[in-house]
């Protein structure tokens, strides 16, 4: 579980609080559900 | 440009993460009142058992997955469960192991469905998992739920996958799938039909491993879709080459139509969807 996490977190600081709406494999935008949580 | 990528929300609560993602494959809560809306809807999905034949055990494991992942066994599990049943019989195998299948890598998973139940039905694979950065978090987190195994995330900074049962790799940084180990099995199920065609395109490129004769990749997806630029993606133009040794390339049987609850039955997809099974010439 402690690797989970540690990935995750990985993930999220890398994808989620630093990256914008583009991705440069994609021609979409992202959206982000639930509303301004994050 | 509007966006058809799907929705993403992940949360940091304590030590826990809240997850919840919409447009990147189906996901139905494994709770009470969705075990009766989609009562009916079950029917459907064995029914699909039923008509392909499916292996009882193969069958049995999908859903224990799906189990563990906290999830309802729906048409987004079953059509995997019968992808790999299907890879079986066209390679006259009952495991991979059998057909010197020793490394998978899954491009464009959900919820990590397909990179667990590949590490569950044969844990002695090497399975090697590749999506959208927003979208792999989903998948580390549901398939580490469902299989207890080492984990690693690889990107750029390290490519040293060491003897990890699973592997990610954040597509943003899909180049490195040339620098892994050889990969004998790459699987894509309806995620290049989103894909700009140069990115496509790259991937097959990148799959064509010189140290690696020639790979096996299973490819089912539309055999043309219009992606939200207006570009049309077409399964012709991915980058096969007449070299190619196709073990089979055919309309998926199981995956023209998909179960609807309400009005209850099955729906055409908009465009007839294709698989294709081949070695990739790498020389």
């Amino acid at each position: 579980m402690y690797k989970q996490s540690h990935l995750i977190s990985y993930l999220y600081d890398k994808f989620y609080k630093e990256f914008d709406e583009y991705s440069n494999v994609t021609s979409s935008h992202w959206r982000v559900i639930g509303g301004g949580i994050m | 440009m509007e966006s058809n990528r799907g929705g993403h929300h992940v949360v940091p609560k304590g030590e826990e993460w809240l997850l919840k993602g919409v447009g990147f494959g189906g996901f139905s809560e494994d709770i009470v009142i969705n075990k009766i809306k989609y009562s009916y809807y079950n029917l459907l999905i064995s029914s699909m058992k039923r008509k392909m034949r499916c292996n009882d055990k193969l069958w049995k494991l999908g859903k224990e997955v799906a189990k563990k992942q906290g999830r309802l066994f729906d048409f987004d599990c079953a059509k995997q469960v019968l992808a790999i049943d299907y890879l079986l019989k066209r390679l006259d195998v009952e495991n991979f192991s059998s057909a010197d299948i020793n490394r998978v890598c899954v491009i464009g998973d959900g919820y990590g469905y397909m990179t667990s139940l590949m590490y569950e039905f044969e844990p002695s694979l090497e399975v090697t998992c590749v999506n959208l950065g927003r979208s792999l978090i989903f998948d580390v987190y549901y398939s580490t739920l469902s299989s207890d195994c080492r984990v690693g995330v690889i990107d750029e900074g390290g490519v040293n996958n060491n003897n990890n049962n699973i592997n990610f790799i954040p597509a943003e940084n899909y180049s490195i799938i040339q620098k892994i180990k050889q990969q004998d099995l790459f699987i894509n199920i309806a995620s290049m039909q989103e894909m700009d065609l140069p990115i496509v395109n790259n991937y097959l490129r990148f799959m064509r491993d010189e140290r690696h004769n020639s790979p096996l990749f299973y490819c089912c997806n539309r055999i043309s879709k219009r992606l939200p630029d207006g570009g049309v993606i077409c399964f012709d133009d991915y980058g096969w080459r007449a070299d190619d040794t196709i073990i089979f390339d055919e309309l998926c049987e199981w995956y023209q139509r998909y179960p609807k609850t309400v009005p209850f039955g099955w729906r055409d997809f908009d465009s007839p969807i294709r698989y294709k099974l081949v070695y990739l010439n790498s020389r």
